[in-house]
C-alpha cells in the first residue's frame, strides 16, 4: 500500500467530539437554541387511498384565527415538489391518491394549538375504487396513472436469450419478493423554514441534499436563487430516506413561513414517520435462467416489477438501479432484463440505501442458490463458477477492463468463515438435530453483490459536481453540499483533503453545508461522496498545491516546475523550503485571499447511451460477500444472525474504522429487512405499523459477531482509489441470511422478509403440521 | 410544581407541570439538549439518562417523579472547554476511536446506558454489554464497535473510578401550586395514598409510567387526576414472610423488573418471574416498569401475570377500611380491567414458596430478541413426587385478552406418572387450550412446541 500520512488512517470523526457530549444540533436542537418563537407545523392528511377530495371542512368552534391554514389555493407557486418529474403535489387538490396524503397545512404558536387545530379539520372525500397491490395495478382494476399504471420502465438488451436458452442443460424459473423497509433514520423527519427581513428564505433540518431543497423551495414560492438558503442541521441517519422527503417538507414548512411571516418547525413524531414517509419499494422478481449441468450460465431472462406508490417521486432512477443490478455478479452470454414500476394507490415509495439493487441481488442470490440446489452444486461453487471477471461484458454492454472483484471477496468469505466446512457440517447436523427434536440450530449462507457507486450512466458527467476550498487563519476549509448522516463525510472529505494538501488533519474543517457558501456539489446519495465529490475536492487542493507552488517559485525567482511539494513542504530549486501552511499565510497576505473552485471533468467521453439504456453505467464498482451463520431456535422459529464474515473491495478504505462501520452497519440492516423488519398496507391502505414497537429494527441481541476484512484495488476515479462503500453492504445481507436458514432448516424461501410466522408456515410445508387436531385437519386449515 | 433535583452533581429548583415529560424537562427547562426524542415511548432508548443510579427512558418519566432524585445525563461527563474545544472522558473518547458514534443521535442515550452498566458492574461481559444497551437502538452501526467501545473503557477502569454524586435535595417531595393541589399527589406512606383515594374520584395510579407515557401520547387515556404511588415504603420491597409451607414471597406492588431481576429472595425462588422480569422490554424500562402496574393494566401481552399465574401469585388489595386477598386468575377481570374499587390500591403480591425440588419456566416468543411485546409466553410450575406430577400449574400470554391458565392440560396433569410419552401429550392439550384470534395455528404450534420442550426436560431419562 502506498505510503499515505492521513488517508487510509483511522482517524476519530472530527464530528465526533459534540456527538459524545450532547452538543451536537439537530434540528429540534436548534429549533430550542436558536428559534425560540418559531411557530409549529402540521399535516392534515387524507385517510382514504383514493378519492375525489370534495371539501376540508373547519369546525366553527375553533378559532382559526389562532393558526394559520394554507390549502392548494392558498399556495405561492405551482403545486408541485421538484423532484425526478414535476408530479408530486404540495397538496391534494382535486383527487387523493394515498392515505396521509397532504391536504391542508397548519401553524400554529404551540403542539398543544396545532393539535387541536388539526382535530378541527374534517375532510369529505368520494372514494374510488383503488389500486392497492402491484397485481391490481398490472390488471388495470383502475388506471391512476397514465394510460396503463406504469409509471416508468427500461429494457436491457443483452443478446439472444432464446439461443442461451437453447444451449442449457436446464431451465430454471423463479419468482422472488421483497417487502417494504423503512430506514428508522434514529431522528425522525424535520425540516424548519425561517423567514427573514430581507425577503430570503432560510430552510435548515435534516437533509440529504442541500441543493435539492434549495431547488424544490424556490420553485414552490417563486423565488430566485439567492432569495433561498439551505443549511444543514446535523442529521441523525438517513439511509435515503432524507433524500426527496426533505424537499417535501422543506416546502410544506416554506409554504407555511412565507404565510406568516415567522420561523416554522415541522418535526414529525415517530407515528407520523413511518405512516408517512417513503419506504423501499417492495418488488416481485421473475428469473429465468439457463444453465449447463456443469453450472456455467447460458442465458438469464429478469422480469422486475416495483411498486412505486402513487406518484414518481425517485422512482424512475430506483428502477434504472434495478434493471442494471438485475444480474448480480454473474456473467451471462445472454440476459433480457425488463423492469416496470407500478402506481398503487400507497404512499410513494423512495429510496433506501442500496437504492433498487438490493431487490434485484436478493432476487439473483437467491435463484443461484434455487440452480445449485437443482444442480447438486454448493451454492459457493455455483457463484465461483459464474462471477464476472475483468474484461467480461455485463449485459448493458459496459466492460470493465480492471477492478473485478467478486471472486476475490467470495473466496475470502468463504475462507475466512470457514464456510464450506460448516455448510456441511450443518446440514448434516440439522438432520441429525431434527430426529432428535432439538431445539436450536446453526446454518450459513453465503452471498456476492456489486455495487455502481455515483449516479448511473451519464448524470456524475454532466452533475457538474462542485467544490471550493478556502484557506482561513491555518485552516483549509472545504465547501461541499456533503452531508455528514453518520457515514463519515465530514471525516473522510478532510481526510483527502488533508492528504492531498500534506498537512495534520486539523488543518482541515469541513462545516456543515450551507448553499450560501458551499457550490453544488450534488445530493449526499448513490456512494458518491468519498468517490466523486472527494475527487472533485482532491483536485480543487491540488490545484491550491499549483497555485502555491507557483507562488512560492515566483517569490524565489525560480521555475516552478523545478519547485517540489512532498510531506506539506514546497522547495525551491535553490533549496528553501517552505511549508504549505506559511505559503498560504504569505499568498493571503499578498493577495487577499486563497481559494479555489473546482468541477468535476470527465476526462474520457461519457459511454452511456440513455436512448439504448447500455453503456458504462457506473464508473467503479464495489464488490461484497458475506458469509453468515445464523442460529434457528424451532420451538419458537426464531431466526438470528450470530457470525458475520464480509468481505468487501472498497478500491481504497480512505477511514478503515468508518468503512468498516458501513459495511456492518448495511449488513445488519439487510439481516433485519430478512427477518423482523415488516410492515404491510391494510385493506384500508394504511401502512401496518404505526410504533417502533410494531415495526422492529435489529437491537444489540439481534446483532452478529463481525469479522470484516477489505480488500484495495484502487479505481481509477475515485480519490486516491476510492469507490463508493455507503450502499454496497445492504445487498449482501439478505440472501445470505435466507440461504443460511435453508442450511439449518431446508426451507427455500424465495421472500422476505421471513417472519416467523413464514418460517412455520415454510416448515409445515415441508413436514406437515405437528399438532392438528382431526377438526382442524376436516376444515383445512382455514386459520392460514 | 416545583421540585427540587441534583442534575449532574448540582443542586436545581423547578417550576413545571407535573406530568410533563422529563426529556422536556431537561430540554426545555434545564437547557440540556443531550437526552434526544427518537420514538417518544421509551422504544429507542435516545433520551436515556441515569435517575438514582438507574438508566431511564426519559420520554416515559413525568416531572412529578423527578422530584428529589438525581439525575445524571450526557452534560455532565464532560463539558466542552469552549467553541469546538472539547474535553473528553475516557468512555467517549473510546467511543470516537472505536468508531462506536455514527449519527450521533442514538449517542447520548448509548453513553449513559455504558455509564450506568460500568457504575453497577465496572468490569461487565461482552454478553452483559449487550443486554444492558439493547433498549438504545443504533441504525448506524453494526452495534459490535460500541461494546468494544465499552470493553475498552472498562478495561481502562472507567467504571471504578465512577461513584454516584451526593443527593443535594432537601425536599424530596414535590410541591403543587394552585389547583395542582387537587389533581396531583405523591404520598410518600400508603395511608397517605388510600385517603387521596377515598375523598377523590377519576385517580390515575401511576406507578413506573411504562404504560401511561404511550398511552398518553397516543392520547388513550387523557388524565383527569394523578398519583403517583411508585414512591409509598409499603407498596415496595421484596422478602421472604413466614416459614415452611406457609411461606410466601411478598413483592411489593411497585417493586420493579429490575427489582425482581437483582433480589436474591426472587433469584432464588422463582426463577420463572426473574425471566419473565428480564425478558420484558429492555433495561431502562425494566428499571421503571413495576410487577404492580404489569398486573393492574391487565394486558394479554403483558409477561408477569403469566408468570405469577403458574407460581399461583395471589394479589393483596388495600383498602380505606381492610386488605383483602385476591388470587391472581380473579385479580385480572378482563382486558385491562381488574377488581379492585375505586378506593383500594394493590398493595403488594404473595407468591407462595415453591415445594424444594420442584421446576418452574418461563418461555417468550417475541419478534426480537430485546424490547420486544410478547407474540407468545408460556409458564409452568411442577412439582414432581416419586416420578409422579404431584402439583402442576400452566399459563399463556398474548393468546387472548388477558393471560390465562392452560386448563385441559392443568387438570390432566396432576397425578399423571412421568413417561416418555407425556410431552406429546401434553403439547396436543396446550395446543387446544389456547385459542389467540390473529395468527392462530401459528401460535397455538409454539404453545405445543415449548410445552413439549418443558415437559421433554421434565421427563428426561424417563423410560416409558
Amino acid at each position: 500500500m502506498a505510503d499515505f500520512k492521513v488517508v487510509g488512517k483511522p482517524i476519530p470523526r472530527l464530528d465526533g467530539p459534540p456527538k459524545v457530549t450532547g452538543q451536537a444540533r439537530f434540528l429540534a436542537d436548534r429549533m430550542r437554541l436558536d428559534l425560540p418563537g418559531a411557530w409549529v407545523g402540521g399535516t392534515v392528511r387524507s385517510d382514504v387511498p383514493y378519492g375525489r377530495l370534495k371539501e376540508i371542512r373547519f369546525d366553527e368552534a375553533f378559532d382559526w384565527s389562532r393558526v394559520a391554514v394554507v390549502t392548494a389555493k392558498d399556495l405561492p407557486g405551482p403545486n408541485f415538489v421538484h423532484i425526478v418529474r414535476d408530479e408530486y403535489p404540495i397538496l391534494a387538490e382535486e383527487t387523493v391518491n394515498y392515505v396521509t396524503q397532504a391536504v391542508a397545512l397548519i401553524a400554529a404558536p404551540d403542539a398543544e394549538t396545532l393539535a387541536a387545530a388539526l382535530a378541527a379539520v374534517t375532510l369529505e372525500i368520494e372514494p374510488m375504487t383503488p389500486v392497492m397491490t402491484i397485481d391490481e395495478s398490472l390488471t388495470k382494476k383502475s388506471i391512476i396513472w397514465g394510460e396503463d399504471n406504469v409509471v416508468d420502465s427500461y429494457r436491457v438488451d443483452g443478446g439472444d436469450v432464446a439461443r442461451g436458452f437453447e444451449e442449457a442443460d436446464l431451465i430454471v424459473e423463479g419468482t422472488y419478493s421483497t417487502g417494504l423497509q423503512e430506514q428508522i433514520y434514529l431522528e425522525p423527519q424535520g425540516m424548519g423554514a425561517i423567514p427573514h427581513d430581507d425577503g430570503t428564505m432560510e430552510i435548515t433540518g435534516s437533509i440529504q441534499c442541500p441543493y435539492y431543497v434549495h431547488n424544490a423551495v424556490k420553485t414552490a414560492l417563486g423565488l430566485d436563487d439567492a432569495r433561498v438558503r439551505v443549511v444543514q442541521t446535523e442529521v441523525g441517519g438517513g439511509f435515503g430516506g432524507k433524500e426527496d422527503y426533505p424537499s417535501i417538507l422543506g416546502v410544506r414548512a416554506a409554504v407555511l413561513a412565507n404565510k406568516i411571516k415567522k420561523p416554522v418547525v415541522m418535526i414529525y413524531d415517530r407515528t407520523e414517520d413511518l405512516h408517512a414517509t417513503p419506504k423501499r419499494h417492495p418488488a416481485r422478481i421473475h428469473h429465468k435462467t439457463g444453465v449447463k449441468r456443469d453450472g456455467t450460465i447460458t442465458a438469464m431472462e429478469i422480469d422486475i416489477v416495483m411498486d412505486a406508490g402513487a406518484y414518481t417521486t425517485l422512482t424512475m432512477v430506483i428502477l434504472q438501479r434495478s434493471v442494471l443490478h438485475a444480474t448480480g455478479c454473474y456473467y451471462t452470454p445472454t440476459a433480457q432484463v425488463r423492469g416496470r414500476a407500478v402506481a398503487t394507490n400507497t404512499p410513494p415509495t423512495g429510496a433506501f440505501r442500496g437504492f433498487g439493487a438490493p431487490q434485484s441481488i436478493f432476487a439473483v442470490e437467491r435463484q443461484m442458490d434455487k440452480i445449485a440446489d437443482l444442480l447438486g452444486m454448493d451454492p459457493l461453487d455455483l457463484r465461483l463458477k459464474n462471477t464476472i471477471k475483468n474484461g467480461m461484458r455485463f449485459p448493458y454492454k459496459q466492460v470493465l477492463e480492471s477492478g473485478v472483484c467478486a471472486h476475490d471477496v467470495l473466496a475470502r468469505a468463504a475462507e475466512l468463515s470457514g464456510y464450506r466446512e460448516k455448510r456441511a457440517r450443518y446440514a448434516r447436523e440439522a438432520a441429525e438435530a431434527e430426529a432428535r427434536g432439538d431445539r436450536y440450530r446453526r446454518g450459513i449462507g453465503i452471498s456476492v453483490a456489486l455495487h455502481g457507486g455515483g449516479f448511473t450512466g451519464a448524470a456524475e458527467d454532466t452533475m457538474g459536481t462542485t467544490t471550493r476550498v478556502a484557506y482561513r487563519d491555518g485552516v483549509f476549509v472545504l465547501y461541499t453540499t456533503s452531508v455528514d448522516m453518520g457515514q463519515g463525510a465530514a471525516t473522510v472529505l478532510p481526510q483527502i483533503a488533508a492528504e492531498v494538501l500534506g498537512v495534520p488533519i486539523d488543518n482541515v474543517r469541513h462545516p456543515l453545508p450551507d448553499t450560501y457558501e458551499c457550490p453544488n456539489s450534488g445530493p449526499t446519495v448513490a456512494s458518491r461522496s468519498t468517490m466523486f465529490i472527494g475527487r472533485v475536492l482532491a483536485q480543487t487542493c491540488r490545484e491550491i498545491v499549483r497555485r502555491l507552488r507557483d507562488f512560492v517559485a515566483e517569490l524565489d525567482d525560480t521555475d516552478p516546475a523545478e519547485t517540489t511539494f512532498e510531506d506539506g513542504v514546497f522547495t525551491v530549486a535553490s533549496g528553501k523550503k517552505t511549508s504549505i501552511l506559511e505559503a498560504a499565510d504569505e499568498y493571503v497576505k499578498k493577495f487577499g485571499a486563497l481559494e479555489e473552485t473546482q468541477k468535476f471533468e470527465n476526462r474520457g467521453k461519457s459511454a452511456w447511451d440513455p436512448e439504448k439504456f447500455e453503456g458504462d453505467a457506473y464508473k467503479g464498482y464495489g464488490w461484497i460477500a458475506v458469509s453468515l451463520e445464523v442460529e434457528v431456535d424451532m420451538d419458537t422459529y426464531e431466526a438470528n444472525p450470530v457470525h458475520a464474515t464480509v468481505v468487501a473491495e472498497v478500491g481504497r478504505a480512505i477511514n478503515p474504522v468508518l468503512a468498516s462501520g458501513q459495511l456492518e452497519g448495511g449488513v445488519l440492516q439487510g439481516c433485519g429487512w430478512s427477518h423482523i423488519e415488516s410492515v404491510e398496507v391494510d385493506d384500508k391502505g394504511r401502512y401496518t405499523a404505526s410504533h417502533m414497537s410494531e415495526y422492529l429494527v435489529p437491537t444489540f441481541l439481534d446483532a452478529p459477531k463481525w469479522n470484516v476484512e477489505m480488500l484495495e484495488v484502487p479505481c481509477e476515479v475515485g480519490p486516491f482509489g476510492a469507490k463508493g462503500i455507503g450502499e454496497l453492504p445492504a445487498n449482501g445481507g439478505a440472501p445470505a441470511f435466507l440461504s443460511a436458514v435453508q442450511n439449518a432448516t431446508g426451507v427455500f424461501a424465495p421472500y422476505i422478509p421471513l417472519t416467523g410466522e413464514k418460517l412455520w408456515m415454510e416448515l409445515e410445508k415441508l413436514h406437515g403440521e405437528k399438532y392438528a387436531t382431526e377438526d382442524e385437519t376436516q376444515k383445512g386449515g382455514a386459520s392460514r | 410544581m416545583k421540585i427540587q433535583i441534583t442534575l449532574n452533581g448540582a443542586l436545581k429548583e423547578l417550576r413545571v407541570p407535573p406530568m410533563k415529560r422529563m426529556l422536556d424537562v431537561l430540554r426545555e427547562d434545564c437547557g440540556l439538549l443531550g437526552a434526544k426524542e427518537g420514538c417518544g415511548e421509551g422504544e429507542c432508548g435516545a433520551c436515556a439518562v441515569i435517575m438514582d443510579d438507574a438508566l431511564v427512558d426519559t420520554c416515559l418519566i413525568p416531572a412529578i417523579q423527578m422530584a428529589g432524585r438525581r439525575v445524571d445525563t450526557v452534560e455532565g461527563l464532560a463539558a466542552p472547554k469552549g467553541m469546538g474545544d472539547f474535553e473528553l472522558d475516557d468512555l467517549q473518547k473510546f467511543f470516537l476511536e472505536e468508531g462506536a458514534v455514527h449519527c450521533g443521535f442514538c449517542t447520548p442515550g448509548m453513553i449513559m446506558a455504558a455509564v450506568a452498566l460500568l457504575r453497577r458492574n465496572p468490569h461487565p461481559t461482552e454478553e452483559e454489554v449487550h443486554v444492558s444497551l439493547a433498549g438504545n437502538i443504533c441504525r448506524c452501526t453494526g452495534y459490535e464497535k460500541i461494546c468494544n467501545a465499552v470493553l475498552r473503557a472498562a478495561e481502562a477502569g472507567y467504571g471504578d473510578r465512577l461513584t454516584p454524586g451526593r443527593n443535594l435535595c432537601t425536599e424530596m417531595r414535590p410541591v403543587f401550586e394552585g389547583d395542582e393541589a387537587d389533581k396531583f399527589f405523591s404520598p410518600r406512606s400508603l395511608k397517605e395514598a388510600l385517603d387521596v383515594l377515598s375523598s377523590q374520584r377519576d385517580v390515575l395510579i401511576l406507578s413506573g409510567g411504562t404504560d401511561i407515557g404511550p398511552d398518553t401520547k397516543g392520547g388513550r387515556i387523557r388524565p383527569v387526576r394523578v398519583m403517583d404511588v411508585f414512591s409509598v415504603p409499603e407498596m415496595n420491597g421484596i422478602e421472604v414472610v413466614g416459614e415452611g409451607t406457609d411461606a410466601y414471597i411478598r413483592i411489593g406492588a411497585c417493586a420493579t423488573n429490575t427489582d425482581i431481576v437483582t433480589c436474591a429472595a426472587t433469584r432464588k425462588h422463582l426463577p420463572a418471574l426473574v425471566i419473565a422480569s428480564s425478558r420484558s422490554g429492555a433495561l431502562a424500562m425494566q428499571n421503571r416498569a413495576t410487577i404492580g402496574g404489569n398486573i393492574c393494566t391487565a394486558s394479554g401481552a403483558g409477561d408477569l401475570p403469566v408468570a405469577l399465574l403458574a407460581l399461583g401469585a395471589l394479589c393483596v388489595a388495600a383498602g380505606p377500611d381492610a386488605e383483602r386477598i385476591v388470587a391472581l386468575d380473579d385479580f385480572i377481570t378482563g382486558y385491562r380491567k381488574n377488581v379492585l374499587a375505586s378506593d383500594e390500591l394493590l398493595k403488594e403480591i404473595r407468591v407462595p414458596m415453591p415445594a424444594p425440588g420442584s421446576r418452574q419456566v418461563f418461555y417468550k416468543r417475541g419478534s426480537r430478541k430485546a424490547l420486544t411485546l410478547s407474540r407468545a409466553s408460556l409458564a409452568f410450575y411442577v412439582d414432581v413426587r416419586n416420578g409422579k406430577i404431584a402439583a402442576f400449574r400452566a399459563s399463556a400470554g398474548s393468546m387472548s385478552p388477558v393471560p390465562i391458565r392452560l386448563k385441559n392440560l392443568s387438570a390432566a396433569m396432576p397425578g399423571r406418572a412421568l413417561s416418555e410419552s407425556l410431552p406429546m401429550e401434553a403439547a396436543r392439550l396446550a395446543y387446544g387450550d389456547v385459542n389467540p384470534r390473529k395468527t392462530p395455528k401459528y401460535r397455538k404450534t409454539m404453545i405445543a412446541n415449548l410445552t413439549h420442550r418443558f415437559f421433554s426436560e421434565v421427563c428426561e431419562g424417563v423410560k416409558a
